[in-house]
């Protein structure tokens, strides 16, 4: 049982993994305790992982240019990835934008939403670049283990972290495999 | 020559956000923008949806307040259906708001904005995280688990699930309540009380401490706007919405189907979120702020004991007008939080809550419906627009953290200002810009019906876009 | 026949022969996954993955019979990829979002993949838009989750009759229509539900029913519907703990129906069709004013003396003993209750039958299990129909012969020539009656008006215009109040719907109605069936049963 170091991005999700992962509640301390060593997350400040990360997590769909390269980054430094919750797995409800040409979902959005005043489409360089189609992480990397659900729930996470950290190659199934 | 700053992505909240600094050539702070990334589409790709599945897609937007969406849609679709539902789903949806109000504020406030507060805003990014907090201070870090996790059990225990629940449907909800749920929630309510008034105190302590950076540190006028009580008292379910402008001064009350009269969106061409104004005053004018803060404001009153009390205290620092500064969100989320635990215990001692009818089958009566309701982090609008069949046509959505746009954006700016020396560039200081966001707590994906990512790397460029320093998070 | 001698997975056993190797399978206890295969319905063969390798060779075992020297093999690895690459097919098809969709938990695709271990997509996935055809009243059909099992057009037209629903295009465009492609709430649908039920996947749905809860949170009850006196059976899904349905489902071992529902059983019972009474109402000079029960019952005892019944087909059996009871022979029917000819075949005989004659009846709008009976042979091609109506009958449009029921000799003449001819009717005029009769190779069905008029035929309640100082009526559709001669009674009205008719009563009482009450009746075959209570009253409402077994304790036996 020695030390796992564990990173994390979200994409085009909606933290609902992360939180799940806290949802793990007095557990996630045990993990800690036990040598879970968090890294480089969103509610960390740490930006980029270390190299020679343990296990980078993703959460959420890849759907602009700028999670492309956050999760080739992620390949890059960490040792296995890990996908996790249905976004990040399949692709799940952001792709659901994959069936309506961008300037619609812009027009939409900016232009002809009825408490929009002035509408404009917003076109600053800051500003990501949509992708046309919205894609699960294994689209774009090599994936190694995936946790399916939305989210997964606490006990799948606890399950795969403890796993990993005993050494072993986590296998979901039965209540812990799960795509809702 | 313009040099600009980027700090991105924004950290320790919800969603993406890059912020831009552009400096004089004295390095001092010129202008500063929140840039929020990235944009889903989710009023655009639920068109020809039924309008049954809008509360559990909607809810989908946020992983953190999905409760808030679910009810919210919810609400909208009760209009449509044209049912006004059973007293016990009212009592049994505004209970896993309660719930809801619970985790998210203590996830905030002691996970998210706790490790500046507790650990110090130039504390070794290594450490300035809960993870560093539960090291730091493990039995404070104990309870603050404990506290979002009772929020999280009622959820899980009245609507099935913690995180994005099936239970509100149109016409009531789809399960009752037990009496083992119902002990099992009560006995816990005076021990997270006791939690949150601790929390309470390392506020007031920090306020205490501070008292000149709380007064100074993103402090603005801007109007307000909460949901009230028909007594003016604080409301975070149902009631009316109140408007006040910077003095204090309440400029109008309506029920939430009628915002379009008063509620615009302005776009700017920088970011995926857009500006809500209060319409009567114009934008900028009719800028305004939602959340904890506001929703004090807006108040006369809270209905429950302790949290009013603590109201009280609240009040007291404003001295007759609304309370101005950001970092006060922090201390007005802990006595919402309070009165939400007080409110579950006047919810399950309603013998009405025990009642099987929680459920009054509808058929599409109206082809319009708008669901109002205070999130965690702000009022919450869900509008739909649908066929005769109940199909979707159109969906109109003001999400909490987009009517904190303009003032988040101008707490940057002012904290900027007040702390970046573009000369003299340190990590603490570009901390400090992010935690004028983080004291609104924002909710990005919600606000962008989209997702955002949030890693930040600070680089500093000059005019002709040469890298000529680099601050890193690491 | 003889007995099969086959292998399976390495074992020598003997089958019957005329069975399919899934059968088979089946009762020798080996499990094969499937997803097209449906009993009762006609095996498809489809989804492809009940494969098992025979002598090597990869065969469906839902629609391959059993011959001699197979070597099933059940689980190779061949196998067993065979499935899993099908499986990955299936769901990178289409776009399945199992996170919202309101059968999550409970779909047979899912389980599937649960089954198989399937953690991600191979496939590229979510790139092509299917239709969501949302035109339906109650049936919503979401093509992104389909997966071409079939099973809704053989259920559609095998079980159901109704030969709605179809397929067009191949290969991956194929998709499922109605009638000739159009918005399924534009086509010939009559809402009978039977797709929503049988539909493995969350494509086809019950709008109504959405979210309100899934099957293993349900407690099911056991009943027959009391809407039509078909009385389909009915497996009912309440909500644990909770005072609503959840949905209502065909029960396939019905003696009487099979699985059949129609619009009405399965979607209307859920709704109050017209205002409720609440309470009970006494009439004085001022308009109505508010009444409880101690008064009634004071009230009642009161008038009893000299009072009579009238009473209608909506009552249980359990009701009609104690009216009778209570007012002995002074209780009469509504409406005429005698079948001008007695029905001599049950519901089952209509499965062999190959003749039909359908006389004023539209099946398909009312007794619709009846019309799915008629309607599975007819465009099955294993039975004629002949169409009798002097009005429009929405089974003309499929009928072999129509007759206006003027011309009832013309009709008369084609059927005497048919060997056997099952006649269903509701009413017989004079004409009719006799032309009727007089066949000797015809069968009769009687469509009785009312869910229990059977029930007030065989307790001896006769239908006659009588008079009395104080009336009391008993019923729900109240169809032929008008024609009693009882404008100067006093009239105390026990009814659930508020009715015109019940204006000029002198005392309303509000009864329960649809799931809040239970009893027995007669359903059109004589049989005996039962009604079960599922839900308690959300009105202020009687139970007709209870509150009629108070008084004939209380009141005095005066007769």
């Amino acid at each position: 049982m020695g030390k796992l170091k564990v990173a994390s991005i979200w994409c085009e999700g909606c933290s609902g993994c992360h939180m799940s992962f806290l949802d793990m509640d007095e557990r996630l301390v045990e993990l800690i305790s036990k040598g879970l060593e968090i890294n480089a997350t969103p509610i960390t400040d740490l930006k980029v992982p270390d190299e020679g990360t343990d296990i980078g997590i993703i959460e959420g769909a890849v759907a602009t240019d700028h999670h492309e390269e956050d999760v080739k980054l992620m390949r890059e430094r960490c040792k296995l990835i890990l996908a996790l919750g249905d976004c990040a797995v399949f692709g799940g409800i952001p792709t659901m934008r994959n069936y309506v040409p961008i300037p619609d979902l812009l027009e939409r959005g900016y232009i002809t939403t009825e408490s929009t005043v002035q509408g404009k489409i917003p076109t600053s360089d800051e500003i990501g670049k949509h992708l046309s189609k919205v894609k699960a992480a294994n689209e774009v990397i090599k994936v190694d283990l995936y946790v399916p659900g939305c989210p997964p729930s606490a006990d799948a996470i606890y399950y795969v972290l403890k796993e990993a950290l005993e050494g072993r190659v986590p296998v979901l199934s039965g209540e812990l495999l799960k795509y809702e | 020559m313009e040099k600009k700053i980027t700090i991105s992505p924004v950290t320790r909240i919800e969603g993406h956000a890059r912020v831009t600094i552009h400096l004089d050539d004295d390095g001092k702070v010129q202008e500063a923008y929140l840039h929020v990334d990235q944009f889903r589409g989710f009023e655009k790709f639920s068109e020809g949806r039924h309008f049954s599945e809008m509360p559990v897609i909607t809810e989908r937007i946020c992983g953190i307040c999905p409760v808030s969406h679910h009810l919210a849609s919810a609400k909208a679709c009760d209009e449509i259906v044209g049912i006004d539902i059973p007293k016990t789903a009212k009592l049994l949806r505004e209970l896993i708001h309660m719930g809801q109000i619970i985790q998210s504020h203590s996830m905030h406030f002691f996970e998210l904005a706790g490790p500046d507060l507790i650990l110090g805003w130039d504390a070794d990014p290594k450490i300035r995280n809960v993870v560093g907090l539960i090291q730091a201070n493990p039995d404070l870090a104990l309870k603050a688990v404990k506290l979002r996790k009772f929020g999280q059990r009622i959820i899980e225990l009245v609507a099935g699930r913690r995180i994005h629940p099936t239970f509100a449907v149109p016409g009531g909800v789809n399960a009752a309540l037990s009496p083992e749920v119902k002990d099992e929630i009560l006995k816990g309510i005076d021990e997270m009380i006791s939690y949150t008034q601790e929390g309470i105190k390392i506020a007031e302590d920090f306020i205490e401490k501070n008292k000149d950076l709380c007064e100074k540190f993103a402090s603005f006028s801007s109007g307000y706007m909460g949901l009230v009580k028909e007594d003016g008292s604080l409301e975070l379910y149902d009631g009316k919405i109140r408007f006040m402008d910077k003095d204090g001064e309440i400029l109008k009350e309506f029920k939430g189907k009628y915002y379009l009269k008063y509620i615009g969106e302005k776009v700017e061409d920088w970011s995926y979120l857009k500006f809500p104004f209060y319409k009567p005053l114009g934008y900028p004018e009719g800028v305004y702020r939602v959340g904890p803060l506001a929703r004090l404001n807006v108040a006369d009153k809270i209905s429950t004991p302790l949290a009013n009390e603590e109201f009280k205290k609240f009040k007291a620092l404003g001295n007759g007008k609304p309370v101005e500064g950001s970092l006060y969100y922090h201390y007005a989320r802990l006595i919402e939080t309070i009165y939400a635990l007080e409110r579950v215990r006047e919810i399950l001692e309603d013998p009405e809550v025990m009642s099987q009818d929680v459920l009054r089958l509808g058929t599409v009566q109206n082809e319009e419906g708008v669901g109002v309701i205070e999130a965690p982090r702000g009022t919450l609008i869900h509008h739909y627009w649908v066929d005769e069949k109940g199909t979707i046509e159109k969906v109109n959505l003001i999400v909490s953290t987009g009517h904190n746009n303009w003032a988040m954006s101008k707490g940057v700016e002012l904290v900027a200002k007040a702390f970046v020396d573009g000369k003299d560039l340190k990590e603490g200081m570009l901390n400090r810009v992010e935690g004028a966001i983080r004291c609104y707590d924002p909710c990005l994906s919600c606000s962008t019906h989209a997702i955002g990512s949030m890693p930040i790397v600070l680089e500093f460029y000059d005019s002709e876009g040469n890298l000529i320093d680099v601050v890193k998070r690491d | 026949m003889e007995n099969i001698k086959i292998k399976v997975n390495g074992n020598e056993v003997e089958v019957s022969p005329g069975k399919t190797v899934l059968q088979v399978l089946k009762d020798l206890g080996i499990h094969v996954p499937v997803l097209c295969n449906y009993e009762p319905l006609l095996p498809q063969g489809s989804c492809r993955l009940c494969l098992v390798e025979d002598r090597g060779v990869l065969k469906t075992a839902c629609t391959v019979p059993v011959e001699p020297n197979m070597d099933i093999k059940t689980d190779t690895p061949n196998v067993i990829a065979a499935r899993k690459l099908v499986l990955q097919l299936l769901f990178s098809e289409r776009n399945h979002y199992c996170m919202y969709c309101e059968v999550t938990g409970e779909c047979e695709l899912q389980d599937l993949g649960y089954e198989f271990g399937l953690d991600h997509f191979d496939f590229p996935t979510y790139e092509r838009k299917f239709p969501l055809d949302d035109s339906h009243e109650f049936i919503m059909m979401d093509h992104n989750r389909c997966v071409l099992c079939r099973r809704c057009v053989r259920a559609c037209s095998e079980v159901a009759g109704h030969y709605v629903l179809g397929e067009m295009e191949r290969g991956i465009d194929t998709m499922i229509i109605a009638d000739m492609d159009v918005p399924l709430g534009k086509s010939t649908c009559v809402s009978c539900g039977l797709c929503a039920q049988v539909c493995p996947t969350g494509s086809i749905t019950d709008k109504r029913s959405a979210y309100l809860g899934r099957e293993v949170q349900s407690d099911i009850i056991y009943s027959n519907c009391d809407i039509c006196p078909v009385g389909c059976g009915m497996e009912i899904y309440k909500k644990k703990g909770a005072n609503f349905i959840v949905k209502i489902y065909g029960d396939w071992n019905s003696e009487v129906s099979q699985g059949l529902l129609c619009k009405k059983g399965r979607y209307l019972s859920l709704y109050d069709e017209k205002e409720r009474v609440s309470g009970i109402r006494i009439k004085d000079d001022f308009g109505y004013r508010k009444g409880n029960s101690e008064g009634l019952i004071k009230l009642i005892n009161s008038k009893i003396k000299d009072a009579i019944a009238y009473v209608d087909g909506s009552l249980f059996n359990e009701e009609l003993a104690l009216i009778k009871e209570i007012f002995k022979d002074k209780v009469y029917s509504i409406y005429p209750v005698e079948p001008q000819i007695p029905s001599n075949i049950s519901l089952k005989d209509l499965d062999t039958a190959e003749f039909f004659v359908v006389i004023g009846a539209d099946l398909n709008r009312d007794y619709g299990a009846i019309g799915s009976m008629v309607k599975r042979r007819v465009l099955g091609k294993k039975a004629k129909l002949m169409v009798i109506d002097g009005e429009f009958n929405s089974l003309a449009k499929i009928a072999d012969y129509v007759f206006n029921t003027k011309n009832i000799n013309a009709a008369k003449d084609v059927l005497k020539n048919e060997k056997e001819v099952v006649v269903i009717y509701r009413d017989l005029n004079k004409e009719e009656k006799e032309v009727l009769s007089s066949l000797n190779n015809a069968k009769f069905l009687f469509l009785p008006q009312e869910t229990n008029t059977i029930g007030l035929h065989n307790l001896g309640i006769k239908h006659e215009k009588v008079s009395a100082p104080t009336v009391f009526i008993f019923g729900k559709d109240l169809e032929g109040i008008k024609d009693l001669p009882i404008e100067n009674s006093f009239k105390i009205v026990f009814t659930p719907y508020e009715n015109e008719e019940i204006h000029k009563a002198d005392v309303v009482v509000g009864t329960t109605n649809g799931f809040e009450s239970e009893g027995s009746f007669y359903n059109l075959e004589g049989k005996t069936l039962r009604k079960e209570k599922v839900l308690k009253p959300v009105y202020d409402a009687i139970d007709l049963k209870t509150f009629l077994s108070e008084i004939s304790g209380k009141i005095e036996k005066v007769f």
